[in-house]
């Protein structure tokens, strides 16, 4: 079921049906008949010029979201259909002499800001690494180049951060860096792996509002995976919510921040453990667990911390998405009852 | 519309206990190893040393050259040799050497004694390296350590031949004194001439009692833990060694067991070649490289905040020190000392050449100088078997001390 | 674990020179390179006077009955031939040291080649080479050197020779299975993530990002490999005997085993001996040492498993 983005154009990003498995093997010469659900077909469009949140606590699939989006991980079933202007690709048939070209115009920005930089290279090395790759320019045009970017991302004087190593530059400095490579090459779309995450609360700030004007600026769209909503709702347009590989709800952010119909959006904003003595307390065990979707039963994803399952809930599988508002879905039987 | 739930898997308890699938994967490791050692051998000796090999030979004109891979048996087709080579694996029989005996014959007389040398000399050198490393580290009066270090490389980094040099020079005379003062007679046939069994034998009963000794010291002392007996669990490993070596003694063979330490060949009347020595000069040139290792080990784990939560518990120095610091360091160690399993293996061959004990190094050493070419293989096949069987051993015990590698 | 390798990310070049064992070893090494450096130095000057008595071919002083013992005029002794050992001895060092080169770079290339690319592509790359090298753990680099090199003419299977030969086996087996560990570990990390996305393939990966962050780890096995090289071509003359060229493993036969003919008769040159062994044991002691320095520095974490 897809949730059409609000803009008729078509969309920059479409994603449908995605899913990821990973093979869990016991046993040496036994095929696995054991599968983690990292995840488990999704659907979500995103426009040009628009940021999505991807929102979700940890393990819920939103980062190997990401990476498959960026083809650093193939999805196992599902289409990516990737639509810039006249370069339309579906992302899984990008051969490999097609790659670089893909390369230049979807890229990921990370979340380590201290490990995703090649301590033995200088920022000149790793912001024109792209440029080096795709043999664009000299080396002088490769260098104005980067001080021109350097400048964009607010690393002033530019000339003094060119030869620097990772390790004398703060952790926000670094990402800043780690903005500049991945817009370097003029993407159309990049992936950002809660690139505030580790970075000092203070500063935060201060990125996401670089992200936010570069954006403008530059027209890059954005799908921001976060697992706190107050930075998604300052980044994005919209906001996806993923729980166990699976998107629950999704529409625009105000929209959702200010009438969440998921149970589970619900939990999130309130921040309030979910306090009821019908959750039953699940074994601490190998698999099978809370955060781990392993062979996942067919009923919907958020039945055992739901407070809200009735009867339908466990007579079903997991529930499509339905529509409550404008461009407003939600993944829930009861959720005009909540 | 009823939807039949699929339940929530169980705990599931292994139907067998770990041990089981852990040999079964080492077990396959093994097996592949050995099939590629087996394979780096023949391509080694059969296509890479004549390559090199007959230059003498090469140098009297290609009549010559050609004429000396006859003699060696290296003209035939490759793929003819091949099958020979895997035909004899199978049967255990590498044909016979160019001295006429069966190589298998060989490889059975000379396997056990090095063979012993090497598990227990292998042994040994991993307790002591293991307890110096604990001490040298633990305790940080420099003196101890950089003394220590020295030591250690001066034995790893030793000329074999000197160390044999060394060790013959002021241990041998000695010892075979000692020998007069057991009471036993300087002639080995004498010892041999009323046993009621063989040499191997015997030290296949040493080695089984030996091994005996330490599972059931290890295991002993696992149960007295659980149960909280602190005393057992301390004595155990100690007490069954000396009661295999008392049980040696009692069988009527303590004689016999004590005189194969002097005298692998016992119709040899000169007092020279002992597995002993050569034990020594193993564990001399192996327990420096595993005190690194547990050094290194040692040094790092000490900085964890378990070893403050383990003080502040109120447990003694000597307590953290063994039974959580060295214990952790200990697995490591052991991997990382197989590095070092190259040298070891050269060094002892050496040594026991260099001794005049006649093992595998004597077969090796004649092999190679007489070019035997069936010798030089069967003597390297085994020396493959003897070090991918003291691996998985070691794989093992690591797996005993590190839950964690159990199921890998 | 990567970061931890960069100079200048703890004070790097002070941690290199603050560990005592690494300090030894280079100081040992330096020594060797004296006496290397020093041989021609003395034969062009102060043998030069007396090269009948002091060249190490064919000095022989008429003034002494030989095997003679340390003496003023001989330091460390002369050898049953007559020949001055000092001069045996700084002539001997440079075939060591050609041999550790040898068999140092050789054990470099190995590893870094064979431990990169396996990380890089897993698959079953990745497992042929694990398997390869955890066999080639089996087979003795020194033993498989013997198995060729003995009964050799020394001219064609020489120092050059016998380093490449054993850094090629040593460097298959222990020294491959680090590096792939390290690379394994190098692979793992975001920033080659980061290279693939800006469109790096294979070639710039490895080349760029990859191979830098193991030549630490690939040094510390060629240090430890040349030790064990620097012995087994010693090991070699030793067992040459008379056929090897003038080296430290020929100077112990010399004190060893021809002592022992003329044990009785003459005294046996145990001078000799011990400084044959001595060369030897001090070069192979000094690679080791900063092998194992290396290792302390560089990553006292990770012992491989």
């Amino acid at each position: 079921m897809t949730a059409p983005a609000p803009a008729q154009t078509m969309p920059l990003v479409e994603v449908t049906g995605l899913e990821k498995l990973f093979p869990i093997s016991r046993g040496m010469f036994r095929t696995p008949n054991e599968f983690v659900h990292a995840v488990d077909g999704i659907d979500f469009v995103i426009a040009p010029g628009e940021s999505l949140g991807l929102v979700g606590e940890s393990g819920c699939g939103k980062s190997t979201t990401g990476r498959m989006l960026v083809k650093l991980l193939d999805a196992t079933d599902g289409h990516i259909q990737f639509n810039d202007g006249d370069y339309q690709r579906d992302v899984a048939n990008v051969s490999r002499t097609e790659i670089k070209e893909f390369r230049s115009r979807v890229q990921m920005i990370f979340q380590d800001p201290y490990e995703s930089m090649n301590p033995r290279r200088t920022v000149f090395d790793t912001v024109s690494e792209p440029l080096a790759v795709h043999k664009v320019g000299t080396i002088p045009e490769r260098e104005e180049r980067v001080l021109e970017l350097l400048g964009l991302v607010g690393l002033t004087p530019p000339q003094n951060f060119l030869f620097r190593y990772p390790h004398e530059l703060s952790g926000g400095q670094r990402q800043r860096v780690a903005i500049a490579r991945a817009l370097v090459m003029n993407p159309r779309f990049v992936v950002a792996d809660e690139p505030t995450s580790m970075l000092d609360v203070s500063i935060r700030i201060s990125i996401m509002e670089l992200m936010t004007e570069l954006a403008d600026r530059l027209g890059v769209s954005y799908l921001y995976i976060t697992h706190d909503l107050a930075v998604a709702r300052y980044m994005c347009d919209r906001i996806a919510v993923m729980y166990l590989g699976k998107i629950v709800e999704v529409g625009p952010t105000e929209e959702i921040l200010a009438n969440p119909r998921h149970p589970y959006t619900r939990a999130l904003l309130s921040a309030v453990p979910i306090p009821d003595p019908k959750i039953k307390r699940t074994p601490v065990e190998i698999k099978g667990g809370i955060s781990k979707a392993i062979n996942p039963p067919p009923q919907c994803r958020f039945i055992q911390r739901c407070p809200f399952t009735a009867q339908i809930c466990q007579e079903n599988p997991h529930p499509d998405m339905f529509n409550v508002g404008e461009h407003h879905y939600t993944a829930c039987y009861r959720t005009n009852e909540i | 519309m009823r939807l039949e739930a699929t339940p929530e898997p169980a705990i599931r308890r292994p139907r067998l206990p770990w041990l089981v699938g852990f040999l079964a994967r080492r077990g396959l490791w093994a097996l592949i190893t050995l099939l590629i050692y087996l394979a780096v051998v023949f391509v080694f000796i059969q296509v890479w040393v004549p390559f090199n090999y007959a230059t003498p030979a090469r140098l009297g004109g290609p009549e010559a050259y050609q004429a000396t891979l006859e003699a060696l048996g290296l003209d035939r087709p490759l793929s003819a040799r091949l099958f020979e080579f895997v035909a004899g694996l199978i049967t255990f029989d590498l044909g016979n050497s160019f001295t006429g005996p069966p190589v298998r014959t060989i490889i059975a007389d000379t396997a056990p004694v090095t063979t012993f040398i090497f598990a227990v000399g292998a042994l040994l050198a991993f307790v002591i390296g293991e307890a110096l490393g604990r001490f040298g580290a633990w305790h940080r009066h420099w003196m101890i350590g950089s003394s220590l270090s020295t030591m250690g490389v001066l034995f790893t980094t030793i000329f074999p031949p000197f160390l044999v040099f060394l060790i013959a020079y002021f241990l041998r005379d000695p010892f075979w004194e000692l020998r007069e003062t057991m009471g036993l007679p300087p002639d080995s046939l004498d010892v041999w001439r009323d046993a009621p069994v063989e040499q191997n034998e015997v030290l296949l009963l040493m080695s089984l009692a030996l091994l005996g000794a330490v599972i059931g010291g290890v295991l002993v002392r696992t149960w007295a833990h659980r149960n909280r007996m602190r005393w057992v669990a301390a004595w155990a490993l100690p007490v069954t060694v000396l009661a295999a070596v008392a049980g040696v003694g009692l069988a009527g063979l303590g004689v016999e067991a004590v005189d194969l330490l002097y005298r692998s060949d016992i119709s040899q009347t000169v007092a020279t070649g002992s597995p002993l020595l050569v034990l020594v000069g193993v564990v001399l040139i192996t327990f420096g490289q595993v005190m690194f290792m547990m050094r290194v080990g040692v040094e790092d784990q000490r900085n964890e905040d378990y070893v403050l939560t383990a003080r502040a518990k109120g447990l003694t120095e000597t307590v953290v020190r063994d039974r959580h610091v060295a214990r952790n360091a200990l697995a490591p160690a052991i991997a990382g000392s197989f590095l070092a399993l190259p040298t070891l293996i050269a060094g002892m061959v050496i040594i026991e050449f260099g001794l005049e004990v006649r093992g595998l190094s004597w077969a090796f050493f004649t092999a190679v100088e007489t070019q035997d070419i069936p010798l030089i293989m069967g003597v390297l096949v085994i020396l493959g078997v003897i070090g991918i069987g003291l691996r998985v051993v070691a794989d093992l015990v690591i797996a005993y001390l590190d839950p964690r590698q159990r199921r890998s | 674990m990567a970061v931890a390798t960069v100079p200048g990310r703890r004070g790097g070049w002070a941690r290199l020179l603050s560990n005592a064992k690494l300090l030894f070893g280079l100081a040992m090494v330096m020594f060797f390179i004296v006496v290397i450096v020093a041989h021609p130095l003395f034969q062009a000057t102060i043998w030069e006077r007396q090269f009948t008595v002091y060249d190490p071919f064919i000095g022989y002083d008429t003034q002494v009955v030989h095997p003679a013992g340390p003496s003023g005029e001989h330091w460390l002794g002369t050898d049953s031939l007559g020949r001055d050992v000092v001069s045996m001895f700084t002539y001997s060092a440079r075939y060591s040291v050609v041999v550790a080169l040898a068999a140092g770079i050789a054990i470099g290339v190995v590893s870094l080649l064979f431990g990169s690319i396996a990380a890089y592509r897993r698959g079953w790359i990745d497992s042929l080479v694990t398997h390869l090298s955890d066999a080639m753990v089996f087979l003795p680099a020194l033993l498989a050197v013997y198995i060729i090199g003995v009964g050799q003419d020394p001219g064609e299977f020489g120092a050059l020779a016998v380093g490449i030969t054993f850094g090629v086996l040593y460097g298959l087996g222990p020294a491959t299975a680090t590096v792939r560990v390290a690379a394994l570990g190098v692979m793992a990390m975001p920033f080659i993530d980061a290279a693939r996305l800006a469109g790096a393939g294979m070639t710039r990966t490895v080349t760029r990002h990859l191979l830098p962050h193991l030549v630490p780890h690939a040094s510390v096995q060629a240090m430890i490999g040349v030790a064990g090289a620097v012995t087994a071509e010693a090991f070699l003359a030793f067992r040459s005997g008379v056929g090897a060229n003038i080296g430290f493993g020929y100077l112990v036969f010399e004190g060893l085993t021809w002592g022992e003919l003329f044990a009785g008769v003459l005294e046996t040159p145990w001078w000799v001996m011990i400084t044959g062994s001595a060369g030897i044991t001090l070069l192979a002691g000094a690679f080791y040492l900063i092998g194992v320095g290396l290792r302390e520095i560089f990553d006292p974490h990770e012992l491989v498993v």
